[in-house]
Parts: structure tokens; C-alpha cells; sequence
């Protein structure tokens, strides 16, 4: 039971070859979620992320089914998962601030400047694909009117204030700033989760190592490092410690 | 009469002025109150005049203590110019046997004046040797020797066990001895505890005490520290810096010495260090029962309370869970719990209250967890378990709630926000579960090969950038070509004639464009001096070649081209140069003419 949660998320590669029709797929855990199956509705959807259906309603409702039996860290990784892909979807936000509820350990996050603060908050709206396609249009667009506007051999561009250039080329770079903060979030930071009942957190990557605390299921962290089989994670609130892979989950 | 009195008044103001002004109060203070056989009280006695002359004052009799005197100090004030002084006598007092004593009072006289303090009361415990309590088990008593040359001022620390197990807490104790006058605050450098959490364990606690005679003042300061991690851990000295009057006022008969007084000293700098501390640090043994060990050491209680035994469905039963006890207080984490069916249960917020009382580390942690009925009936709410280390036993204890009984009478369960100690914020988040499923999957989407996030979209951005700045560097070009077309003909003279020559390029060895030959040649005559060469003689063009520094042998080579140009295009057959040799002695005078440039 300890391990379900990486068992769903690594199912055998067996399965994804045979994969089936993914809207048969989605339609049998649609079945068991509503029969209240809600482990075999997790096994489910999870087949079909695995199979490659990267859709934000299979992570959302494999975040329900999770949640449902019972496991909050795995299921607030599937939100995020879909929060990737819908970051405007309501139900995603819903279900993913209701069952943080759940998570044991509260603790204080280390306070940011506010302007980081807003920034993060606006970002949090955007999926990456989203910032780098505005930031690509943004791109094309700038550069256009820029040729257009300095073009040598005719003054039609003329008129255009220079201020509306800089404002295009501003945006550019805005979108492309929130485009590197979602490449942060969603790539090379490795957030996660506790996704066991509760995990012991140790000074070292191994068992001889000295209990620092013990993290339970849902509290939130981010991946520094990894030692065989061990995690380096630090937690919101600026602790860090060691802890066993197979019992933290990354986004 | 009337007036008689009022002079009367005034002058006795002026009599009796001095006595009525020389204010002068005396105190004492006995610290600590309680001691054992094995301490020392600290009698304080404070005299505050505004007498020219303030004598010792008579301390009473105490035959039940042994009595030294630690010293005196004075300080004076002038405000106003009305000068006031203060003088401090201090005795530390040993005591003889155990019992309950009176201290005081003392009296001083001024002016004929007696001034007498309030009684103290002093409890000398007979406590055995083994449960001094300083400094305390397993602490090392200061060694009543000199840290340097003769002054009479050392520190020690020690702590209060040797071996811990991992959060375990000991008590780090410093104590700065201090038995002459120090003329500067000693300066207190605290060791860097790494791998232990620190928590200070006030008040400083300060009292005397004797070796081998002399009174020492002792400042005691007291740490808590949790071993972050098991092993043998050095903790490393604490430094203490002092000024110490100068060791030559010794030598008080030295006649040249005329102003070795301790008013003209200004002391001498006194460095201290202790010794490191070793400490083994256990780790939790092997073994823990269910549920798995909290991290706790220590010895702790469960309590468990909620705040109404009746409800109607979805109304919330909030349970507060109190873990209490001595030992690592601030790690305390939510105790376990089942789950229950037919409850919405929700994990409120914690509180927590930490006290140092007695240089122990102790409180209590209160956790609420909400319980929401979803059906009528009869419960027990879940026991709330935590599993510590009992350092003392050095076996897993775990303790547990008692089951609380609820009854939830029927209703319709509306699923009301429960006082959730929650930011304001975070109420409406607080639904009766989550929202429901996505049921339309027709259209998933598989997932992308997202090149975007890579290489490709940066070298999509890259590329355009390059672009650009081409564009820039093209645009500054035409611009410049713009602005000076002499420069531009001139600039491109060659191009343009090889353009053209390239077109004369015969198609058999047979037949050459002389035509277009000749405009090349031309052409290039003229973009070159930005004259047109039409119309111009074989010796104007000479002499302008001339003046343009180009060879004679290349001039002639150049003119001698033209001539054969028009030989081809006017006397067909006249030509002296197979058409091959004509285009690429052609090229080879523009390449000369292009080097003199």
C-alpha cells in the first residue's frame, strides 16, 4: 500500500504497449469513479497519462480519484500536472487548494518580496506554452514593425511613435521573463509532494542518518539534489533534509 | 504676629534645610532566597545619600553564615549641582547549616541618623552532594585556579549529560567566576553550536560562591541544544574577553610608582577560553512500534478534548489535542489518528506554548482537528496516538486518547464551514469535497513533442535576432551609400564591370560582345572618376588616369583594350586577340587598376 502511489505513476511499460483507445480508457474510469471504485479509477487514468494522453482532464480526474482513496500527496501532484496544461481552469484550482487542506504538516512558507509575490501570482495564470507563444508573437511582431518603421528606402513607417515600439519590444521581454519563470517551475525546479502517510526526513541520503522530522502525506517540497535512492528536498518553509525517493513524488 | 510667624517659617526652612535635603535610603537584597548547603547568597546593600560622607554599614548579626566581603562600588551624581552618590556593599554569605534564616536588618548612620533595611528571609536546603543542583550532575566543578598570572577571574562549560540520543535536549552551561573587580562589561562570545538547535534558557542567573577562600561573583548562563544528528559532536569553547586592573599595581612598594592608583588604571585586556565539549549523540534505537516514532524525546502526555458531545448532521465537532510535556516542545507534529467513516474530518490549526521554567525546556502543543457528521448516530471519535523516547527508560513509549463519544442527531447536512483556524482567505476554499469529474473525453489530447521548450524555440528566437541585427547592418549601409553616391559608384566600379564583362562572355571561342566590353571598360572609367568617358579623347582619359596614379604600362594596357573593342565591333576581323585572351586580359587590367586604387 506504501508504494501504490509510485506503482500508478510508474505503471508496467507493458501496459502503455498495449495501450488502449484512450476515450475507452477515460470513459472505464469515468465508470469507476462513479461506482466508487475509486482506486480502480486512479489505476485507470493513470494508464492513460501513461499511454500518453496528456490532457489536463486525465490528470484532474486522476487527482479526484487519488484523492478519493485516500491519497492527498499523489492527487496534489496530478492537479499541478493539469494546472501545467490549464492553469485557468477552476475545477484544477478548486480541487487543488481543497485537498492541500488535507495536508498534515502546515507550515509557514518563507516570505517573498512582494513584487515577486505578484509576479508568481501572474505567471501561476500562464502555462508555458502559452508564455512562449506570446513571447514568440510578441517577437515576430516587434521585429516587423521595427524593420518596417527604420525600413531605408521609404519613410511610411515614419509616423509610428517610438514609444510603441518600445512598448512591443517591453512586452517581448515580459513574456519572455514569465516564459523562463514557467520553464523554472514546471522544468528545472523539481517540486513534488509527500506522497506516503509520513516519511522520516534525515540529515543524510541513508537510514544510519539522524531523524531530522517526520513529513506527511501532502506537504510540499522541492528536489535540490538525489543520492541513491534519497532525495535533498527543501520545504517551504526553508528546512531541508533527506528523504527516501519512493516515498516523494515530483510534478 | 502674622508676620512673625511667616519669618518664623522661613527661617527654620533654612535651619532645618540641610537635614530635611540629605535624603538617604538603604535596601538589601538577598539572592537567591532559596540555596543549599553548597551555594552562596548574595547580600546586597544599597545606600543612597546625598550625605559629603557615607560609612559601611552594620550588618547584622549572622551566626548562622559564614560572611566575606565581595567588594563595594560607588557612583556619584551631580544634577543640578546637587551631588548624590550611591555606594553598593556586597557580602556573599555561606551557610553553616541547613534551616530557615532571618537576614537583616542592616543599619547605617548618617548624621546622627539611623537607617535600617527590611528583614530577608533565607532557606538553606540540606541537599545531598549528588543532587547539587550547581553545577549541577555530571558538570564539572571549576578548578579554583588563576586563568592568568594572579587575577582572580576564569570561565567554565560544561553540560549537563554526556551522551543524548538524537533531539535530545542538554543543558550547555557557561559560568564567567569573577573574583576581583573588573573594570569593563566582560565581553560573552557563544560557542556556533552546529548540527544542535538552540534555545536560550534565561534569565542569567548570578550568585557567589567560594574556592579556596576568595568569593568569586558567578554569572551563569544556561542553552538548551538538540543534537541535530547522531555521533560525537565537539562543541567548541566559549570566549570571554574582560578588562582586569593592571597585575603592576601590585608592587605598591615601588616608591617611583606616584601614580600607580587605581584611579589613574585603565586596566588591562583579559582573554578567556574554555575547554571544547565532547558530547555523544545516540541515534533512536531500532524498533519503533506503531504509529512510527514522532521524533520526540523526551517524556510527553496525550490529552484530547472537544468542545461539544452533541451535534446535529454537518454540524462540526472541533477536538483540541494537547501534547504536553518536557523535551524537544517545538517538534511536536500532529498526532496520528484513524479515519472515521461518515466524517469530514479537516485539520485545523496548531498553537503552542514553550516554557523555560527551571532551565527546563517544557509546554505544550494544541492541535484542532474538525470532525463534520455526515450521518445521525453515535461515535467515537479515533484516538489521537504519538510514539517518543523515553531517554530515561531509552525504550519507545506510545500514548494515547481516550475514544470521545459523540452523538449526532439527524438533519440535513448543509456541510457548514467549520471554525477552521484558517486565514480568511482560505474559508472559501472549504467545500463539502471536490468538484466532480470531468466526464467529456472524446478530444484528449496526446502528449506534444514540445521542441518549444527546447533548443528549437531559442534558436527560433536567435535566428530572427540575427535578422535583425542583419537588417541594422544593411539598413546602415544604404543609408551611407544613400548619403555619398560618388562613393557608391566609385565603391562598386569593379562589380559593375565585371557584370558587365561577364556578359560579354562569348558563347563560342568564335564571337565576343566588343559592345559590351567596351561599356564595361567605359563603365568603369567612369564610376571610377565619376566622369562619363563618352565623348572623351584617348588622351584625356590618359592624363586623368595619370593624375590618378595609375601605371603607364597599365594606362596603356587599359587604352590599348578599348582600341581592340572598337577594332572587334567596327572592322570585323581586325581584332589582334582571340576573344578568350581579350575578356581575360580584361580582367587582369581592372584587377591592376582596382590595386592602385
Amino acid at each position: 500500500m506504501k508504494h501504490i502511489v509510485a506503482i500508478l505513476f510508474v505503471l508496467a511499460s507493458a501496459m502503455a504497449a498495449q495501450a488502449q483507445d484512450p476515450r475507452a480508457l477515460f470513459t472505464e474510469g469515468v465508470s469507476a469513479y462513479q461506482r466508487g471504485q475509486f482506486d480502480s479509477a486512479a489505476t485507470v487514468f493513470a494508464r492513460l497519462a501513461q499511454s500518453g494522453a496528456d490532457d489536463e482532464r486525465v490528470w484532474y480526474n486522476l487527482g479526484n480519484s487519488l484523492y478519493k482513496s485516500g491519497h492527498v500527496g499523489a492527487a496534489l501532484v496530478a492537479y499541478r500536472r493539469g494546472m501545467r496544461l490549464a492553469p485557468r481552469d477552476a475545477d484544477l484550482s478548486a480541487n487543488y487548494r481543497y485537498v492541500r487542506l488535507f495536508a498534515v504538516d502546515k507550515i509557514e512558507p518563507v516570505g517573498v518580496l512582494f513584487l515577486q509575490r505578484w509576479w508568481n501570482a501572474a505567471v501561476d495564470k500562464v502555462s508555458i506554452f502559452e508564455a512562449r507563444w506570446a513571447g514568440a508573437f510578441l517577437f515576430w511582431l516587434a521585429g516587423a514593425i521595427t524593420v518596417w518603421r527604420w525600413w531605408p528606402t521609404h519613410t511610411n513607417g515614419r509616423w509610428l511613435p517610438l514609444w510603441v515600439v518600445g512598448c512591443l519590444w517591453a512586452l517581448w521581454i515580459m513574456a519572455t521573463a514569465a516564459s523562463a519563470t514557467c520553464y523554472a517551475r514546471d522544468v528545472a525546479r523539481r517540486d513534488g509532494f509527500v506522497a506516503t502517510s509520513q516519511t522520516n526526513v534525515r540529515g543524510g541520503p541513508g537510514d544510519e542518518y539522524a531523524l531530522q522530522f517526520v513529513a506527511h502525506d501532502g506537504l510540499q517540497g522541492a528536489v535540490e539534489r538525489t543520492e541513491s535512492g534519497w532525495y535533498l528536498v527543501q520545504f517551504p518553509n526553508g528546512l531541508k533534509g533527506w528523504l527516501q525517493a519512493n516515498s516523494f513524488e515530483i510534478i | 504676629m502674622k508676620r512673625v510667624a511667616i519669618m518664623f517659617l522661613f527661617g527654620a526652612c533654612f535651619v532645618f534645610a540641610p537635614t530635611a535635603w540629605c535624603a538617604t535610603r538603604i535596601s538589601m537584597t538577598v539572592e537567591p532566597k532559596k540555596i543549599s548547603m553548597y551555594d552562596n547568597a548574595s547580600l546586597q546593600i544599597t545606600i543612597e545619600s546625598d550625605a559629603q560622607d557615607v560609612p559601611e554599614p552594620k550588618l547584622p548579626n549572622l551566626v548562622d553564615f559564614q560572611i566575606f566581603s565581595a567588594g563595594s562600588s560607588q557612583s556619584v551624581q551631580v544634577i543640578n549641582g546637587k551631588v548624590s552618590s550611591s555606594v553598593t556593599y556586597r557580602y556573599a554569605l555561606s551557610p553553616r547549616h541547613p534551616g530557615r534564616f532571618n537576614v537583616g536588618p542592616a543599619v547605617v548612620t548618617i548624621n546622627g541618623t539611623d537607617y535600617t533595611t527590611q528583614v530577608e528571609v533565607v532557606t538553606v536546603n540540606d541537599v545531598p552532594a549528588n543532587q547539587h543542583p550547581a553545577p549541577g550532575h555530571n558538570e564539572v566543578q571549576p578548578p579554583p585556579t588563576k586563568t592568568r598570572g594572579e587575577h582572580h577571574v576564569f570561565i567554565t562549560a560544561s553540560l549537563d549529560r554526556d551522551t543524548v540520543y538524537v533531539n535530545q535536549p542538554v543543558t550547555y552551561v557557561f559560568r564567567f567566576y569573577a573574583g576581583e573587580r573588573l573594570l569593563s562589561n566582560p565581553e560573552y562570545n557563544r560557542p556556533s553550536f552546529t548540527n544542535f538547535w538552540v534555545e536560550d534558557l534565561p534569565p542569567q542567573r548570578k550568585y557567589t560562591t567560594t574556592l579556596d577562600g576568595i568569593p568569586y561573583d558567578v554569572t551563569e548562563i544556561r542553552t538548551a541544544l538538540f543534537p541535530a544528528e547522531a555521533g560525537v559532536k565537539t562543541i567548541a569553547p566559549a570566549e570571554v574577553t574582560a578588562t582586569v586592573r593592571s597585575q603592576s599595581r601590585g608592587n605598591r612598594m615601588n616608591p617611583f610608582n606616584l601614580f600607580d592608583d587605581g584611579f589613574f588604571d585603565r586596566g588591562e585586556p583579559l582573554h578567556l577560553a574554555t575547554d571544547a565539549l565532547k558530547l555523544t549523540v545516540l541515534s533512536p534505537p531500532a524498533g519503533s512500534p506503531a504509529p512510527p516514532f514522532s521524533g520526540l524525546v523526551g517524556k510527553f502526555t496525550i490529552d484530547a478534548k472537544a468542545d461539544v458531545k452533541s451535534v446535529n448532521v454537518g454540524d462540526p465537532v472541533t477536538v483540541h489535542v494537547t501534547v504536553s510535556g518536557e523535551g524537544n516542545v517545538k517538534s511536536i507534529q500532529r498526532p496520528y489518528r484513524d479515519t472515521l467513516p461518515n466524517f469530514r474530518i479537516f485539520s485545523g490549526g496548531s498553537s503552542e506554548d514553550v516554557s523555560t521554567t527551571g532551565y527546563e525546556i517544557s509546554g505544550s502543543k494544541t492541535f484542532d482537528e474538525v470532525f463534520v457528521p455526515q450521518r445521525a448516530g453515535t461515535y467515537s471519535l479515533p484516538a489521537f496516538e504519538l510514539t517518543y523516547l523515553d531517554p530515561q527508560s531509552h525504550a519507545y513509549k506510545t500514548i494515547k486518547t481516550e475514544p470521545i463519544s459523540i452523538t449526532v442527531a439527524g438533519g440535513s447536512a448543509d456541510f457548514t464551514i467549520p471554525s477552521l483556524n484558517l486565514h480568511p482567505d482560505q474559508l472559501s476554499d472549504i467545500a463539502a469535497d471536490v468538484r466532480f469529474l470531468k466526464t467529456e473525453g472524446n478530444d484528449l489530447r496526446r502528449h506534444e513533442s514540445i521542441g518549444m521548450l527546447g533548443t528549437a524555440f531559442w534558436f527560433g528566437h536567435a535566428l530572427p535576432l540575427l535578422g535583425l541585427a542583419g537588417f541594422f547592418t544593411w539598413r546602415r549601409r544604404v543609408l551611407k551609400d544613400t548619403a555619398d553616391p560618388v562613393g557608391r559608384r566609385r565603391r562598386r566600379a569593379r562589380q559593375s564591370a565585371l557584370r558587365l564583362l561577364h556578359g560579354a562572355d562569348p558563347k563560342s571561342a568564335a564571337a565576343i560582345d566588343y559592345a559590351k566590353l567596351s561599356d564595361a571598360l567605359l563603365g568603369y572609367y567612369s564610376d571610377r572618376y565619376n566622369l562619363s568617358a563618352q565623348g572623351l579623347t584617348r588622351a584625356e582619359m590618359r592624363a586623368r588616369m595619370e593624375e590618378g596614379r595609375l601605371s603607364r604600362p597599365t594606362i596603356d594596357k587599359y587604352l590599348e583594350l578599348l582600341d581592340e573593342c572598337d577594332r572587334g565591333r567596327y572592322a570585323p576581323g581586325g581584332a589582334s586577340l582571340v576573344p578568350s585572351d581579350v575578356l581575360s586580359h580584361a580582367e587582369q587590367v581592372l584587377v591592376e587598376m582596382e590595386q592602385t586604387r
